[in-house]
């Protein structure tokens, strides 16, 4: 048994003034080879909670013994020793603190911005309407007492139009909403089964619209994460490539492949030949009642937004790449060990 | 006889339509043209020369795809200073925003005449369509 195991165990110095002579030690090896161990004394090393966790040691090649002096003044290095210690793990929990603040602040800072910008959208989106509806009505009311059937008709169909659309806005408001709240218990994700369920929850959408659903899983890690917020993701992005392909095209697709991806994650792409969105509306890619394609299909524009803020609460990081050729969304998930 | 144009610029058929049934309701004569936004605003008035004792007011949404509101007046901005013909137009900014932040900005261009939340009464309209009348290349000289 080495000298330190016996000082640690002990609350006062350890001293062995010739280990040659002492039965505990004559044969250590410490003492017969390097560093010949002869004389040694050790305190014990114990944190302010009584934890101890090392001890400060003097040793010599003769017989040695401390007077009170030197025994103070080891007890005074070993407490300093301590001390030191302490004030490393203070500030190291000092600045883990600082950077967890810094953290919350720029989420704060994020979702503070983020409601700015919903506010506004919404002021525009469901005012806009209203007012229409408002000013048709006043309209209509003109067209009947001057005897005018067809724009009483005509004033009729845009009430109609305008008031479905802003049904699916406050319909797209609610699910945003809902998204917050989708929260479930994290647990192994089996990628055929959301693969299939996902597919089948947006293939509603395809009637009779020509476009093929294809998919790949091929994933060796595994994730644990939140199933209803992955279906809800997949199913928004797999309905956006089925409303926005090119139906111009010979054979338009929507392809969904699950992979794994560098050493720790997994990455599940949503990819299509479609419409794609233009350069300069990218960066509006992931915002609230975004519609790039007004003219082909009047999503409530709620989807993408949908997806970025699942993708928030998984950890994951979202990729989006588009041209003419079509778009591709890449989520990569965080692979954790098996529990 | 001098006249106004009316460049009347919303994304909206809708609140084009409901717009033009309000000027026709504020005896408006003017000669209303249509664009869809900011980047065909700018196209007519790059095809278009206006006559010199016409007058010129552009109703102009904020919110629009292709090239919004502020962007077009920025562009209209540079515009006028190479156009005499443009230089009497006048704007007035026709948005269902009420938003303080689109009011201070568009109110920063001299020639962004008013701020009307959609949609204006039939008296705002006729004032401003008046206003824009008395407001020709003449006038200015």
């Amino acid at each position: 048994m080495a000298f330190c195991s016996h000082a640690i165990l002990r609350d006062e110095i350890f001293e062995v003034c010739d280990s040659s002579a002492d039965a505990r030690f004559a044969d250590n090896p410490l003492v017969t080879g390097a560093p010949r161990v002869i004389f040694y004394a050790g305190a014990p090393l114990a944190t302010p909670a009584g934890q101890k966790v090392g001890t400060l040691c003097v040793i010599d090649h003769r017989p040695r013994k401390l007077d009170d002096h030197q025994r103070n003044c080891l007890r005074a290095i070993a407490r300093q020793v301590v001390s030191l210690m302490e004030f490393r793990k203070a500030v190291r929990e000092r600045d883990a603190l600082a950077a967890s603040n810094r953290q919350s602040a720029a989420w704060i800072e994020r979702r503070k911005k983020e409601l700015a910008r919903f506010a506004y959208r919404c002021s525009h989106e469901l005012r806009a309407p209203a007012i229409q509806l408002h000013n048709l009505a006043k309209l209509q009311a003109e067209d009947l007492t001057r005897g005018r059937g067809e724009d009483l008709l005509a004033n009729a169909a845009r009430l109609e139009r305008i008031s479905a659309q802003l049904l699916a806005f406050i319909d797209g408001i609610v699910e945003v909403g809902r998204a917050e709240l989708v929260g479930s218990a994290t647990q192994a994700i089996d990628f055929e089964q959301l693969v299939r369920e996902a597919s089948e929850q947006a293939s509603t959408l395809l009637g009779n619209r020509e476009v093929a659903l294809e998919s790949e899983v091929a994933v060796t890690r595994p994730v644990r994460s939140e199933y209803l917020r992955l279906r809800q993701m997949l199913a928004h992005l797999v309905s956006n490539g089925i409303r926005y392909a090119d139906h111009e095209r010979p054979a338009p697709f929507v392809r969904i492949t699950v992979r794994d991806d560098g050493d720790d994650a997994v990455a599940l792409t949503v990819e299509d030949n479609g419409l794609g969105v233009a350069p300069e509306d990218q960066p509006y890619f992931f915002d609230l009642f975004r519609r790039f394609h007004p003219e082909v299909s009047a999503g409530s524009g709620v989807g993408t937004t949908i997806v970025r803020k699942h993708a928030f609460a998984l950890g994951a990081e979202v990729d989006l790449a588009s041209s003419r050729a079509g778009t591709r969304v890449t989520v990569r998930l965080p692979s954790s060990p098996e529990a | 006889m001098a006249t106004t144009t009316l460049l009347l610029v919303d994304d909206s058929d809708v609140d084009r339509y409901i717009t033009q049934r309000l000027l026709t309701k504020a005896g408006c004569d003017a000669r209303i043209v249509e664009v869809e936004n900011g980047r065909e605003a700018l196209d007519w008035l790059r095809d278009n020369r206006i006559p010199a004792d016409d007058g010129l007011l552009i109703l102009l949404d904020l919110n629009m795809p292709v090239m919004g509101g502020f962007e077009f007046l920025l562009e209209f901005a540079a515009l006028r200073e190479q156009r005499v013909d443009l230089q009497p137009g006048v704007v007035a900014v026709l948005s269902s925003s009420n938003h303080p932040d689109d009011l201070h900005r568009s109110g920063a261009f001299p020639f962004v005449w008013r701020h009307l939340v959609k949609m204006p009464t039939v008296d705002a309209l006729a004032d401003i369509v008046r206003q824009a009348r008395t407001c020709t290349g003449r006038a200015y000289a």
